[in-house]
C-alpha cells in the first residue's frame, strides 16, 4: 500500500470480492421462487396434409398446420435475478409409432425490460408441425406454452405455464394447395 | 509489481495505510450492503451494482491519493552513526526506539 498502483490494485480486488458475494446473494435470495403463470393458448383452424418431408427422409409423411391465438402476462415473472426469458410452444400427441412426440411450434425471445404483455390473433406457427409417420389424423394434440428461465446468477429452470389447451385435427386429408398459409419460418 | 516513479510523493505511513485500507473496506461493504437492499427493493440489480461502484469511486478518492492525514505518524529513523564510534554503535543498536521492521525499501524522511 506504499504506492498508487498498489492501493488501487488493493481496492479492485476487494471490489471484486464484494460484488462477487453480492451476487450470490441474489442466488440465494431467489433460490425457491418457481416462475409459474397462466396463460392462454388458442389453436385455430388445424388441418392435415400429406406431403413429401424434403428436409427428413423424402417419404411422404403428415404435415399439420394450424394458426395459434395466444395471451399472456410475463411481467411477475421478471425479479431481479432474471436476465431474459425463452418461450417455447410445444405440441405434445401419441402416436402407435412412438409413446411421446413433442414439436416446437413456435418460441421467442423476451428481455427484460421489453414489452411482456404478449398477445397474438392467429399468427402462423414458426415451425412446421411435421409428424414422424402418418398418426396425425384424428389425434388429439395438447399446446402447451413453456418458457426457461435465463438468470443473472442462478439455474436454468424449464417451467410449464398452467392453460394448456387441446385439439383434434381433423379425419380427412386436405390436398388442395390453396387452403392454407404457411409457416413463417425463423425471424 | 509495476514499479512508476511518479514525480510526486506517493506514499503513506504504515498507520495511515492501515487507516485506508480500513476506510476502503468499510466504504465498498456500506456501499454493498446499501445497494443489496436498493436492488431488491426495486427487483433491479442493476442498482447493486451501481451502488458498488460509486462506492468505489468515493473510496478510490479518499484512499488512493496520498492525503495528509496518512502522513501523521511517520517512521522515525534512528540517526546515522559514525565509523569512529563503531564499538558504541552496536552497542546502541540493540536498543532500538519505537521504529518498526521495514523490509521494503527504505526512504529516508522527507521534509515537507
Amino acid at each position: 500500500m506504499h504506492s498508487f498502483l498498489s492501493r488501487a490494485n488493493t481496492l479492485f480486488a476487494f471490489t471484486i470480492t464484494v460484488l462477487a458475494v453480492l451476487t450470490t446473494g441474489v442466488f440465494v435470495s431467489t433460490f425457491f421462487e418457481e416462475y409459474r403463470g397462466t396463460v392462454s393458448i388458442g389453436a385455430v383452424r388445424p388441418i392435415v396434409k400429406h406431403m413429401t418431408d424434403f428436409s427428413a427422409n423424402r417419404k411422404k409423411n403428415d404435415l399439420g398446420v394450424l394458426q395459434l391465438t395466444l395471451d399472456m402476462d410475463l411481467n411477475p415473472l421478471f425479479d431481479w435475478n432474471v436476465k431474459q426469458l425463452f418461450l417455447y410452444l410445444v405440441a405434445e400427441y401419441v402416436t402407435p409409432a412412438n409413446t411421446l412426440n413433442q414439436v416446437v411450434l413456435w418460441d421467442k425471445i423476451v428481455r427484460r425490460g421489453e414489452e411482456a404483455r404478449l398477445s397474438f390473433h392467429e399468427i402462423a406457427t414458426k415451425y412446421y408441425f411435421w409428424d414422424d409417420g402418418e398418426h396425425l389424423r384424428s389425434n388429439n394434440v395438447t399446446l402447451s406454452l413453456n418458457w426457461n428461465i435465463i438468470s443473472n446468477a442462478g439455474r436454468l429452470m424449464h417451467v410449464r405455464a398452467n392453460g394448456s389447451t387441446s385439439f383434434v385435427f381433423p379425419d380427412q386429408y386436405i390436398t388442395s394447395r390453396t387452403a392454407s398459409p404457411k409457416p413463417s419460418g425463423q425471424q | 509489481m509495476i514499479d512508476i516513479e511518479w514525480p510526486f510523493a506517493t506514499h503513506m505511513d504504515f498507520r495511515g495505510q492501515k487507516m485506508a485500507e480500513r476506510l476502503f473496506q468499510v466504504i465498498i461493504v456500506f456501499f454493498g450492503l446499501i445497494g443489496f437492499l436498493v436492488g431488491y427493493m426495486m427487483q433491479q440489480f442493476s442498482m447493486t451494482i451501481y451502488s458498488v461502484l460509486f462506492g468505489v469511486l468515493v473510496s478510490a478518492f479518499l484512499t488512493i491519493p496520498p492525503w495528509p492525514i496518512y502522513r501523521n505518524n511517520p517512521v522515525e529513523w534512528q540517526k546515522p552513526i559514525d565509523s569512529k564510534k563503531d564499538a558504541n554503535g552496536n552497542k546502541n543498536n540493540s536498543s532500538n526506539k519505537s521504529t518498526p521492521k521495514d523490509t521494503r525499501k527504505a526512504k529516508p524522511k522527507k521534509d515537507q
